[in-house]
């Protein structure tokens, strides 16, 4: 493995493979024809695809891959992105291998706001929803990161982990509530969104998730030696000279809106920003330094070939294939390390 | 305390869940927990027998002002016992099978039907339920009916050219009538094929597939009141579709299309002239030469 000081070369290393393995993924996922179920729905043959994709074709191949496929993928790539630093990012601020925006009641945070703006009929494809799912998603952030400090402000592991689920089981009856009282049609509707799918992505959509994945990694990128150390502890840092607050802050506002805008453009993702910050220090070592990037390259391709996965098996729920393929994942890495 | 009801078992009938149920031999009080099982009764002339229905069994009119037993999802099985009833109809497309187990707990005659495929499923429900309710001769001479005007709309439509078509449940995400569903075997009577049957029952569809579909007419069963236009209703990423650059795009009444019910007999004589409009335009567009791809 390749552990170790951090050097220019190694880190150019690993940014190369977790960036071939995204390109990989991305180019399979723009021409294959993925069918394990929808034996019968209509194919467009690979190599219409790749005449499209080169800027020939014909019209409906050029139609099939720009329109549809070329913004289904992007948002796929960034969404993945988004989730695995969100997720990249709480697990050595907040000192727990469980921080994840899932567990900690952020996702539900982000996915109420969006399932309330849904149901004052904002339209899904408009900002009404990210900006509603963002403020969900920071008020769902400061109530779990509220509830986890002791007495003396500091925050303790197990109180955060509980207060994310108590406070994620509240924002699921939260989101059944709203639901439930919707009018019949709607409330499909809203079941439909929230278990999560990328049939309907836009290229505007995709562009809004990548426009924050990129903005968060210039915003965090330059704290990612500040994180190293409050991994260790946050009086460890403090010494070290770092504003300890001022990078929780930084952090909190960073996933809330990763967290928020993911959901918003393609509902409830789970265990990508468990399983691949988890998969990135196991392989590489915890330096954030490393971490940060190639979690981002590498959730970006997660949710890609999860999206594949759903189409092969007719539209199959996006957060159904994550679930399935990422906690398995989860399990091997665990015995992995108990071996080693 | 819950009265037993008043029940003279005369007779045992196997029912879709494989239980042998006792009923009477003319069931006095009878329930239906689905839309289409009570419209069937009240077809069957036993409308004056029910004690009963679902939340959404509207139809026709007296229906909708029966008691009610609950939602199709969860009937309340307290609401139906205090009721009496002497049979209890439920389906297995929509009503939990736990519901029935829990009625005939307490006695209570519960009978599962499990509508077949297509429209010779909906004419088994009949008879089925014409045989529980004495009501034989009725429920032939609804199928004879139904049959002779499906017969008579395929006969109808086969002069017409063959069209691709599809009947779409939901536009977001994309879920069509597929084999095996009575609006694949509507399609056919009226001389169209279904351009998204990608599987049976209710496939889920990309929109990459649907556009590659390229159905000619798009029928929206939705159960959505009908838009200013419903070419639009799917969203600009359908303008390539030949149905909505045509206009080719109906919506199809929640009666009689979203039940199987013998009034989809009916119902395909309606589904026709949608198809015979549908095809005029195609036909202008062809004429005018532009888009024959």
């Amino acid at each position: 493995m390749m552990r170790g000081p951090l050097t220019a070369r190694r880190l150019g290393a690993s940014i190369l493979i977790s960036g071939m393995l995204l390109a990989g993924m991305l180019a399979l996922a723009l021409i294959a024809n993925p069918r394990a179920l929808a034996r019968d729905a209509p194919q467009l043959p690979m190599r219409r695809a790749v005449e499209a994709l080169a800027g020939g074709g014909d019209e409906t191949a050029r139609l099939v891959i720009w329109r549809f496929r070329v913004p289904r993928v992007a948002l796929a790539a960034a969404t993945g992105a988004a989730l695995a630093l969100a997720g990249a990012l709480l697990q050595p601020v907040m000192r727990n291998p469980l921080a994840d925006p899932y567990v900690l009641g952020v996702s539900s945070g982000a996915a109420l706001g969006a399932v309330a703006a849904l149901s004052i009929g904002l339209h899904v494809a408009g900002a009404g929803p990210a900006i509603f799912a963002t403020l969900g998603a920071a008020l769902a952030a400061l109530l779990t990161f509220g509830l986890a400090r002791d007495a003396e402000g500091r925050l303790v592991g197990e109180r955060l982990v509980l207060a994310g689920v108590v406070l994620s089981y509240l924002l699921a009856a939260g989101i059944m509530w709203v639901v439930s009282l919707s009018p019949a049609a709607q409330g499909q509707h809203l079941l439909f969104w929230l278990m999560g799918s990328f049939a309907s992505a836009s290229g505007a959509q995709a562009l809004a998730v990548a426009g924050c994945v990129v903005a968060s990694l210039l915003l965090v990128m330059p704290q990612a030696s500040a994180v190293n150390l409050m991994a260790v502890s946050d009086e460890h840092a403090a010494d070290a000279g770092v504003a300890v607050e001022r990078v929780k802050r930084v952090v909190f506002v960073a996933c809330a809106v990763l967290v928020g805008v993911a959901v918003a453009a393609a509902g409830s993702i789970g265990f990508v920003g468990l399983v691949v910050p988890h998969g990135t220090r196991l392989a590489l070592g915890s330096d954030a330094r490393l971490g940060l990037p190639v979690s981002v390259l590498c959730g970006a391709a997660f949710l890609v070939g999860a999206d594949l996965v759903s189409r092969a098996f007719g539209e199959l729920p996006v957060g159904v294939v994550t679930a399935t393929c990422g906690a398995p994942f989860f399990l091997l890495l665990l015995l992995r390390r108990r071996a080693a | 305390m819950i009265m037993p009801p008043v029940v003279a078992p005369a007779r045992s009938v196997v029912d879709a869940t494989g239980t042998a149920v006792e009923i009477p031999e003319t069931p006095q009080r009878v329930m239906a927990l689905a839309p289409d099982l009570t419209e069937i009764v009240f077809a069957l002339g036993r409308g004056h027998r029910m004690v009963g229905a679902c939340d959404v069994c509207d139809e026709p009119a007296p229906a909708s002002h029966l008691p009610e037993t609950g939602s199709m999802e969860s009937p309340s099985v307290e609401a139906i016992a205090l009721l009496r009833p002497d049979l209890v109809l439920a389906t297995s497309e929509g009503n939990p099978r736990a519901v029935l187990e829990r009625l005939r707990a307490l006695g209570i005659p519960a009978f599962g039907v499990q509508p077949g495929p297509g429209l010779d499923g909906v004419a088994t429900t009949v008879e089925t339920l014409g045989d529980l309710l004495d009501a034989r001769v009725e429920a032939t001479r609804l199928v004879v009916d139904m049959r002779a005007r499906i017969a008579e709309t395929r006969a109808l439509s086969a002069t017409r050219k063959r069209l691709r078509a599809c009947v779409l449940a939901w536009t977001d995400p994309l879920i069509a009538a597929g084999h095996g569903t009575y609006f694949d075997d509507l399609l056919d009577v009226v001389n169209a094929e279904n351009a998204c049957a990608a599987g049976d029952g209710w496939p889920r569809l990309s929109r990459e597939s649907f556009v590659l579909a390229a159905p000619q007419v798009i029928l929206l069963a939705t159960g959505q009141p009908p838009e200013a236009s419903p070419a639009r209703s799917l969203g600009d990423w359908a303008g390539a579709v030949p149905a909505v650059r045509d206009e080719a795009v109906f919506v199809l009444s929640p009666r009689p299309f979203l039940r199987p019910t013998p009034a989809l007999g009916a119902g395909a004589a309606t589904l026709r002239t949608l198809l015979d409009a549908a095809a005029l335009r195609t036909d202008a567009r062809e004429r005018r030469g532009d888009g024959t791809r």
